[in-house]
């Protein structure tokens, strides 16, 4: 009978659905994904997958040390470990921007850990006080268009970029991007706040394209949407390997020249890390050349690490780097929002 | 207020004791304290203008709403007082909606074995036949509703709620939503059905003639209050109450003075049937069919309009005072307006009530 | 709790009763759906409370961000996006939902499976693909200046674009709500106007579109809201909106008290919104489906049937050939497209749990809540009503961060297990499942659930067997949009997912910074023929169950 079908089907169905409720239950109570056990070291990962994840398997197999890798925005993750704060779930964290780091030590999240491999790095790029070490770096690059540039205009200095044959035609990350932000805070510590000013609005005025990521930047540029392109060192070889014709300057090179800004990506230990003892020991392995010839030839940054081979990218020792300090970034960040409200 | 004249051989299936209630945390008043009693096989009909609380009362029965004071017995066990509640499922009642409810994605068979879900195959397969059967529709049992007429409809509605024996079937309006001859002809059934099957019924309609028809007893509500149940002709002839003599019928009423010879009113003298206290100023209630007009060039009285409704003619008249009748003739008497007439009332029930308050 | 009611034969409360479920009464909640509603409320309303005290602790500082003008600027510019982009999903969802459900077009069966399907395709891999499409190097520029063009021919970037986007790829919200109502609506209203001397189009305009308002609205209401919510798609699309803005506060300078007093703001907006819906359905009744409900009337096309194709055809092919068509151009080689799903099963079964767990909690929640809304009409209601929708107000990164503070808190033993990603899908998609519930139900005559009652059947009996039925169209299609849309889901995911659980939209994500984009489109793809795959069975399943198909 009809009727009989149709209300044992109707019991099933919801026979089904409380058993569907069950499994959740379970699944939550003891499924795959059940609270990482202390063993685990737990790994917040700014970084690119791709770039980091090799560093992780060797360490693994080194050091048989269990790894759990949450791969994500840089500021994202900070953001979580700043929520997580009351009952911190990550040991590491490794930031595509040092100076989110400077914000996690401000926010008082961060373990402080002085690695016997970071004694080489120059001490801008690393913690005063030890709350987070350089891992490699990226230089602030002018990225140009080979078609839409000829050789012979290719900018030398930031400045040029304010020039108005450019009007329209340069791009560059919001603040989103946080190198970014670290360069605009930069030239407020070179030029002094005023200049700073005057040079970006001009460019503003030039109809600076503000784009969402570093990434629209270098595509943008390597399709030919805009002629230039301010963005950090790695993105030109992305752009190469992509196949577009693209080239790139290391500006303010001169004497005179304020060089350019070379933002480190960090490591650092977070306050009360389950497992400090291996997340020391893997600081001190994403030290070690091993894992900086990973870290540094898969993504093309710059090796912080003196006398590391820099294979395809140019070494800090071949350019002029723009010195300051992360500390002195992360003060000046606040009036440098203030000042450039557009970005 | 009078209760029915049940025997007391007859076994009581519904008693409600004064049971009332109230809306919008007591602003409106629904039902106020009915008390009714139903014996087995009785059909009962409630009547009532919309909002007299027919309806809560059939709902308060069924159990969709619960009532703020009194009691509710179904076949002799309390389903509703201050401290029991018992809900619909249990109750064994059955209903039939005014827009009949049937269940659309059921057919009409389906719809018929809703009820019977705890019965053994066997017997719930009999028990469906039984059931569309009573009701003629054996013949379209895999139709969908959408797929019936309204009259079709309504006899599955009726066939689902017999089909599980409830101690009493409730109606709601069952007829209004179906068009005047497909109404005559389903009062004629759901009466034949009801009886056929025994069942005890208590259904509500707004229309008296509906009511006279199908049901044993007839209660009147007026504004949430029970205001007389009795048989269909006594409720016709003596009623209550001025509301239930106009309700149930057309009604006019004529002052008279209480004497010991009997009522003395312009339209003649009547028998003081209810023993009035002589002296006594009242009003006498006239039905249509009590006063006989006859062409008369001397008559008092003079026809000022006159309706042909088929099987009567339906006359207003303005006697002497100036007062206005109504009388119903035969189709066939035909007395144009303007013309005089004499007026002749005999009345078997006298039904007299006081000027300043309405009941006798 | 079944058999404990089938066993108490005299209760002092009904169960429906106690439930609450009594049409004309507003007796005062009893224990069990006081404990439900007290469930729901807190569930939903925390983060909110969360939201509000981390606006409110930042005293005048939180503040000052929201008294600066550009707030203003901000939010009409985002309102206009959402206005734009309701009107443009309406025109793109109306004439199809009626043209598949009341013409004789060929085909339309198939279409109607199709019209769904851009809600497969995450509006921002939408906005990926019309970047390639219409960006400013884009395939059209590119064939532009191949002609000799110069210049610029088209420019997706901006605020147009965001709502060429965001309505190509919500309108079947509209599409969906608005054809199940066309499906159950009593043909007798529209054989009334015929009668009246109206064609069609006069029918159309004068009785089905007024009484199809409460879809119309629930749909409208579910694209606004999500155009006020998306982060994705208008940050492709470079339109700077309080999104954009929340996130900019969050990821350059970490400062939550800004984003949550900006989020406050556009929850705040979202309750004015929900509110003005209220107000426009009013006390007007749109029960339909009485007893007696008979199939729709079906028109002929005749010569208009052309026009009718083109028009679908259009929609169809603008929302969801074009995408497909554009990313299988970008993944280049079928080879690529395997490796990622082999290399992806784990992140597709990650989505597909989730999403699924996700959708049938929120069912159960949806009906329990829809009843109580559409049966009692009174405080209860709106305080649910307000409670289930204000989630999907909240940005996903916000809602993300307001989880982690609450959880990792109150109850850490689920902080950290993929129970807080399903989390995060119910709080934002709810509403979707809600709506769904509540336009179903508002349709269904609650007579029918007494004459269950009176026929033996208790509450909870008489909701299983006869309006569940009854209602399971519009149950279904509130499912499967909280499950397409939860495995949609990337903002409050990535923040929420334990470490070492992805799913197939943060492997997009993660691909797209990776600019792997081959990897990305193969990702997407997967990700849209997964989403498709249940929209066939529902539609299927559907189909078996309802004779008024």
């Amino acid at each position: 009978m009809l009727k009989t079908v149709e209300t044992t089907a109707g019991r099933n169905a919801t026979r089904r659905m409380i058993l569907l409720i069950l499994a959740w239950m379970s699944v939550i109570a003891l499924g795959p994904s059940a609270p990482t056990t202390a063993s685990e070291l737990v790994i917040y990962s700014g970084r690119k997958e791709s770039a980091i994840k090799p560093a992780v398997d060797l360490f693994e197999q080194r050091t048989g040390v269990k790894v759990v890798l949450k791969t994500g925005k840089t500021s994202g993750l900070a953001n979580e470990i700043l929520q997580e704060r009351r009952r911190p779930r990550a040991d590491i964290f490794i930031a595509t921007e040092a100076g989110v780091c400077e914000v996690l030590a401000r926010g008082g999240v961060l373990d402080p850990y002085a690695p016997p491999g970071a004694r080489p790095i120059p001490p801008e790029y690393k913690s005063s006080k030890g709350f987070w070490t350089g891992i490699s770096g990226r230089a602030r690059v002018i990225l140009y268009n080979k078609g839409l540039v000829r050789n012979e205009e290719v900018p030398s200095s930031v400045l040029d970029l304010a020039d108005a044959k450019w009007r329209g035609k340069v791009a560059i990350a919001g603040t989103l991007e946080r190198t970014t932000l670290s360069w605009l805070s930069a030239l407020v510590q070179v030029m002094g706040e005023s200049k700073a000013k005057a040079y970006v609005d001009d460019l503003v005025r030039g109809s600076l394209k503000i784009l969402p990521d570093n990434s629209d930047v270098w595509r943008g540029v390597g399709s030919g949407e805009f002629a230039l392109g301010l963005t950090n060192s790695p993105n030109y070889h992305l752009a190469l390997k992509a196949g577009l014709p693209v080239g790139v300057v290391y500006p303010d090179q001169g004497q005179k020249g304020m060089g350019s800004l070379v933002n480190p990506n960090a490591v650092a230990i977070l306050k009360g890390a389950k497992n400090l003892p291996e997340a020391r020991r893997f600081v001190d392995f994403i030290l070690s050349r091993e894992a900086q010839a990973i870290l540094v030839g898969h993504a093309f940054e710059i090796p912080l690490v003196r006398g590391m081979d820099a294979g395809q990218v140019r070494p800090l020792s071949s350019f002029k780097a723009l010195t300051i300090s992360q500390e002195r970034l992360a003060d000046l960040e606040e009036r440098t929002i203030k000042l450039f409200p557009g970005f | 207020m009078k209760a029915a004249g049940t025997g007391a051989t007859m076994t009581e299936v519904i008693r409600l004791e004064g049971v009332s209630k109230c809306y919008g945390g007591g602003g409106i008043v629904a039902t106020r304290e009915i008390s009714l009693v139903v014996a087995k096989g009785e059909i009962v009909a409630l009547v009532g203008p919309s909002g007299c609380g027919k309806t809560t009362t059939l709902r308060l029965i069924a159990g969709f709403e619960a009532p703020d004071g009194g009691s509710i017995e179904i076949g002799g066990r309390i389903v509703a007082n201050e401290a029991i509640f018992v809900p619909p499922e249990r109750r064994g009642v059955g209903m039939v909606f005014q827009d009949y409810a049937l269940f659309p994605h059921l057919t009409a068979r389906e719809n018929v074995a809703f009820g019977l879900r705890n019965w053994n195959a066997e017997r719930r397969r009999r028990r469906i036949a039984e059931a569309l059967d009573l009701v003629g529709l054996s013949e379209l049992e895999g139709r969908y509703p959408y797929e019936l007429s309204g009259g079709q409809q309504q006899r599955v509605a009726l066939a689902r709620a017999l089909a599980p024996s409830p101690q009493v079937v409730l109606l709601d309006e069952p007829f209004s939503n179906l068009d005047a001859d497909m109404r005559a002809q389903m009062r004629q059934d759901v009466h034949r059905i009801l009886h056929q099957a025994g069942t005890t019924a208590i259904f509500v309609t707004h229309d008296q003639e509906e009511a006279f028809m199908i049901a044993d007893r007839v209660g009147v509500l007026n504004q949430g209050r029970l205001e007389q149940i009795d048989l269909p002709d006594v409720i016709y002839h003596t009623p209550a109450t001025r509301f239930i003599a106009r309700f149930v019928g057309s009604a006019d009423f004529i002052p008279g003075l209480v004497q010991n010879e009997g009522i003395i009113t312009e339209l003649g003298t009547f028998p003081n049937q209810q023993g009035l206290p002589s002296g006594q100023a009242v009003e006498v209630m006239i039905r249509p069919d009590d006063i006989e007009l006859f062409a008369d060039l001397n008559g008092e009285a003079t026809v000022v309009t006159r309706h042909f409704r088929g099987s009567d003619n339906f006359y207003c008249v303005r006697l002497p005072s100036g007062r206005t009748v109504h009388s119903s003739q035969g189709s066939t008497k035909v007395v144009e307006p303007g013309a005089r007439i004499a007026v002749k009332t005999d009345p078997t029930h006298v039904v007299c009530f006081y000027e300043d308050e309405s009941t006798r | 709790m079944l058999s404990g009611i089938q066993k108490s034969t005299v209760e002092r409360v009904a169960w429906g009763e106690r439930l609450g479920f009594r049409r004309p009464m507003m007796s005062p909640l009893t224990p069990v759906a006081a404990l439900g509603v007290a469930f729901v409320v807190l569930l939903t309303a925390s983060p909110l409370l969360n939201l509000l005290t981390a606006a409110l602790a930042g005293g005048s500082r939180g503040l000052s961000s929201l008294l600066s003008g550009s707030v203003f600027t901000l939010m009409s510019r985002t309102l206009l996006l959402a206005t734009l982009a309701t009107l443009w999903a309406l025109l793109l969802g109306v004439p199809p939902a009626w043209i598949l459900t009341r013409t004789d077009l060929p085909g339309r069966r198939l279409f109607r499976v199709l019209g769904v399907l851009p809600l497969a395709i995450p509006p921002y891999i939408g906005a990926l693909t019309y970047i390639t499409l219409l960006g400013p190097v884009g395939l059209v520029n590119k064939a532009y200046h191949a002609m000799g063009g110069a210049g610029q021919l088209v420019n997706i970037y901006g605020l147009w674009g965001g709502v060429l986007v965001l309505g190509l790829f919500t309108y079947p919200y509209i599409l969906l709500l608005a054809g199940s109502a066309l499906e159950s609506s009593n043909p007798a209203l529209e054989e009334a106007a015929r009668a009246a001397g109206h064609g069609p189009m006069g029918i159309f305009i004068r009785v089905t579109l007024p009484l199809l308002r409460p879809s119309l609205l629930a749909g409208s209401l579910l694209v606004f809201l999500y155009a006020l919510s998306d982060f994705a798609a208008v940050s492709f699309l470079r339109v700077t909106t309080f999104t954009t803005e929340i996130y900019q506060q969050l990821n350059t300078r970490f400062d939550l008290r800004s984003a949550s007093a900006l989020s406050s703001v556009l929850v705040l907006l979202t309750l004015l919104v929900l509110v003005a819906q209220r107000k426009s359905l009013g006390r007007r009744s749109f029960v339909q489906r009485g007893s007696g409900a008979k199939p729709p009337t079906v028109y002929p096309l005749g010569r208009w049937k052309a026009p009718a194709l083109l028009c679908t055809y259009l929609v169809l092919g603008s929302s969801v050939f074009l995408p497909i068509a554009l990313l299988l151009y970008q993944v280049g080689s079928p080879g690529i497209l395997f490796q990622t799903l082999a290399s992806g099963q784990r992140y597709l079964w990650n989505s597909l749990w989730t999403g699924a767990v996700a959708a049938t909690v929120a069912s159960g929640l949806a009906l329990f809540v829809a009843y109580l809304i559409d049966r009692r009409k009174g405080r209860v209601g709106l305080i649910l009503t307000a409670a289930t929708q204000l989630g999907y107000a909240i940005p996903g990164t916000v809602l993300g961060l307001s989880l982690i503070l609450l959880y990792n808190t109150y109850v850490p033993w689920i902080y950290g297990t993929a129970a807080m990603v399903v989390l995060g899908y119910l709080l934002r998609y709810l509403p979707q499942a809600v709506q769904g519930s509540v336009a179903a139900l508002s349709q269904v005559d609650p007579n029918l659930e007494e004459a269950a009652r009176g026929l033996g059947r208790s509450s909870w009996q008489a909701l299983r067997e006869v309006t569940i039925p009854l209602i399971r169209p519009g149950m279904a299609a509130g499912w499967m949009l909280v499950f397409i849309s939860s495995i949609k889901e990337v903002a409050a995911t990535l923040l929420l997912r334990p470490a070492g659980f992805d799913t197939l939209p943060v492997r997009i994500w993660i691909a797209t910074i990776e600019v792997d984009f081959a990897g990305a489109a193969a990702t997407s793809l997967i990700l849209i023929a997964t989403t498709a795959l249940p929209l066939f069975l529902i539609k299927r399943l559907d189909a078996g169950i309802s004779q008024l198909d």
